[in-house]
């Protein structure tokens, strides 16, 4: 279920990639401000000046990963398609997770906009079902516009559960 | 019915004794403070009296009130919508679409089994509390409420009354025997019973133990009362379990019109519940692991509710001999009696047997259970060691869950088998199926499988059918079976019994 022909084809907008790495390096932000906050207690206290590199190497590292490789990592294995008559998605880093959902199940589409998401023109989905709810983390805003009418027209159509 | 309907005049009654027991308790307090402190007091006769007087007054009061609101209450059931109006100055209108009634449900306590009264709970979704509870309606109106609000949706309500009361197929009825609610209860227990009974086998064997030799001096019980203790406990859990199963499914009956099923149910408090049966979502037969030694299971179903997805998931019923589902099935779920007979003929798809040694060897079962050998080796020396038993026992329930474990595709129903202490299985029509997902993790895609998790609309109890670590070509075998438009024939033959047209992917 990793072969390239099976998987779905869509990829995240590019314009996720950005939005998540701002979002990323402002947790990083915060992680290096918590480490300037750790030496100044550290000098504050007169404690070993090694705490204070150890601090910074670990905060660093972290914001690192933060704003660049998880976004990175998430962005390249997110794959989904809006079909005719189901949705499938597919992500995970290490675990690699396959949904597929039927439309006709599909009892509502949120949209959901933060600031950052917004600026880029972006939405987030939550695709909720009797069952639970998937969620694509960045759509387009007319992409997803589409979806939700989409989703109107087969409730339409379609028999009860 | 479009006419106002009451409650019984009895409810004046209970409504009363209601007000009374909230009030009872402060107005005879103060009574007693007031005699108390004015003892002695020449008055006390004409103070006595005034409180009478006004305890008079406040009984009236109530009772004025409990008519009141007796004859403010009423209800109807208008076309499709059942309507009731209440509130003595402020009024209070609820209608409520039949689409949107999630459940009903019928109750009878002792009191009003005596008096032949029910009280009907209506459920709609979103919300916890029901929205309308109707008490003290007579037995009749009640069941008429139920039934109608458990009409199928496509008898406009242009259909009379008498046309749906005409039974579209011939009734089918099954209930429990005594004998049967007996051992229903006797192999109710689970996880407990079956923990007990561990005990109770480590215990005897203990017995045979030399004790003293193994020198246990921080051990403050003697091996006796060990012994005690770990049969009382069992005894106990099972009783609890016996005297569970008795009061829920005492003169369990049911009974099916071909639409719908109707069960009864209760010692003391009897339930009466009408499940859709073009409604059901599973159907599930459990094998717990005290029934599955003598061939015993238990039949649930998960159902929608009229309204939009939320599920009630029930007992269908509680102890069937294994070769009696099939049966049971044609007669009251024939739909679901053709795919079974197909999975029992051609058998299982397994997971493949490089799977076996992850059945095995579970990292976190074994984590657990070792940790908690290890905790009893060093706490009890060297006595606590014997619960390095524990970790064989580990590896063979995950290789009794690997053996059960399959599925079955029989055109639009999947069977799905797996273990966990019991034995289920569930059968699902594909358009009951929600969402389905494969994952898998570095090592498993590595060792080409897959685990799939396949999820109906959630009830309270059932958790989603889980198939671990099957072959990958298996797995989006699955994922293509949801994906596949619905052929029509497929459909119109779902009663009969037949075999399994796609093929399964070559191993």
């Amino acid at each position: 279920m990793t072969s390239a022909g099976d998987a779905p084809s869509e990829r995240i907008d590019p314009r996720a990639l950005r939005a998540w790495r701002v979002r990323g390096a402002i947790e990083g932000g915060i992680v290096i401000a918590t480490a300037g906050l750790a030496s100044w207690l550290v000098v504050r206290f007169q404690l070993p000046w090694l705490l204070i590199v150890l601090v910074w190497v670990v905060a660093l590292v972290a914001a690192w990963v933060l704003a660049w490789l998880v976004p990175r990592i998430r962005w390249e294995r997110w794959r989904y398609r809006i079909g005719e008559r189901q949705i499938e998605l597919q992500r995970g880093v290490l675990v690699i997770t396959r949904t597929l959902i039927p439309l006709a199940r599909v009892q509502h589409v949120d949209t959901k906009q933060g600031p950052i998401l917004r600026f880029y023109g972006l939405a987030s989905v939550a695709i909720a079902t009797a069952a639970g709810t998937a969620e694509i983390p960045a759509l387009a805003v007319d992409e997803a516009q589409r979806l939700r009418d989409q989703i109107g027209q087969l409730a339409g159509v379609s028999e009860d559960v | 019915m479009c006419e106002p309907r009451r409650l019984h005049p009895i409810g004046i009654l209970f409504a009363f004794a209601r007000i009374a027991r909230q009030f009872a308790a402060p107005t005879l307090l103060a009574i007693l403070v007031s005699l108390i402190a004015r003892w002695g007091d020449p008055d006390v006769l004409r103070r006595t009296l005034v409180v009478l007087l006004a305890l008079l007054a406040i009984a009236s009061l109530g009772l004025a009130y409990a008519v009141a609101s007796w004859a403010r209450l009423t209800y109807c059931t208008c076309g499709n919508e059942l309507r009731v109006e209440r509130g003595i100055l402020l009024r209070k209108l609820t209608v409520l679409p039949r689409e949107r009634i999630q459940s009903i449900e019928l109750r009878q306590n002792v009191v009003e089994r005596l008096l032949g009264l029910a009280t009907v709970k209506v459920e709609t979704a979103g919300g916890r509390e029901p929205e309308v509870v109707l008490s003290t309606l007579t037995q009749h109106d009640a069941r008429t409420l139920q039934d109608w609000a458990c009409r199928a949706p496509e008898m406009a309500p242009e259909v009379p009354l008498a046309a749906v009361d005409q039974p579209a197929a011939p009734l089918q009825h099954a209930s429990l025997s005594r004998s049967d609610l007996a051992v229903a209860g006797l192999t109710a227990g689970r996880v407990g019973v079956a923990l007990s009974a561990l005990g109770t086998l480590v215990a005897m064997a203990s017995d045979l133990l030399p004790w003293e030799r193994l020198s246990l001096p921080t051990v403050p019980l003697g091996p006796s009362t060990v012994l005690l203790l770990l049969v009382l406990v069992p005894v106990l859990v099972w009783g609890l379990g016996l005297a569970g199963t008795v009061l829920a499914y005492a003169g369990f009956r049911l009974h099916s019109d071909g639409t719908r099923i109707v069960i009864e149910r209760g010692l003391f408090e009897r339930k009466r519940t009408v499940i859709p049966i073009e409604r059901i979502q599973a159907v599930s037969i459990d094998e717990g692991p005290l029934r599955q030694p003598w061939s015993l299971a238990q039949l649930s179903v998960e159902y929608a509710g009229y309204g939009t997805g939320a599920t009630e998931s029930t007992v269908l019923f509680p102890l069937l001999r294994r070769a009696e589902v099939m049966p049971f099935l044609e007669r009251f779920l024939p739909a679901f009696a053709g795919p079974l007979a197909a999975a029992e003929a051609d058998g299982l798809r397994r997971p493949p047997l490089r799977a076996r040694r992850r059945y095995a060897l579970r990292w976190e079962l074994l984590l657990v259970v070792g940790g908690l050998a290890v905790l009893a080796t060093v706490l009890r020396w060297p006595a606590g060691a014997f619960a390095v038993v524990l970790l064989p026992l580990a590896i063979g329930l995950g290789l009794a869950q690997y053996r059960d474990a399959g599925w079955y595709v029989a055109g639009d129903v999947l069977v799905v088998r797996w273990r966990t202490l019991g034995r289920h299985t569930a059968l699902v029509p594909r358009r009951c199926v929600q969402l389905i997902e494969a994952r898998a993790s570095l090592l498993l895609r590595r060792a080409g499988l897959a685990t799939v998790e396949l999820r109906v609309a959630t009830g309270s109890s059932w958790r989603p059918f889980r198939l671990r670590h099957l072959a990958e070509a298996d797995a989006r075998y699955l994922l293509d079976w949801v994906r596949r438009p619905r052929p029509r024939a497929a459909v119109e033959s779902q009663s009969a019994p037949h075999r399994e047209a796609t093929p399964h992917p070559a191993t």
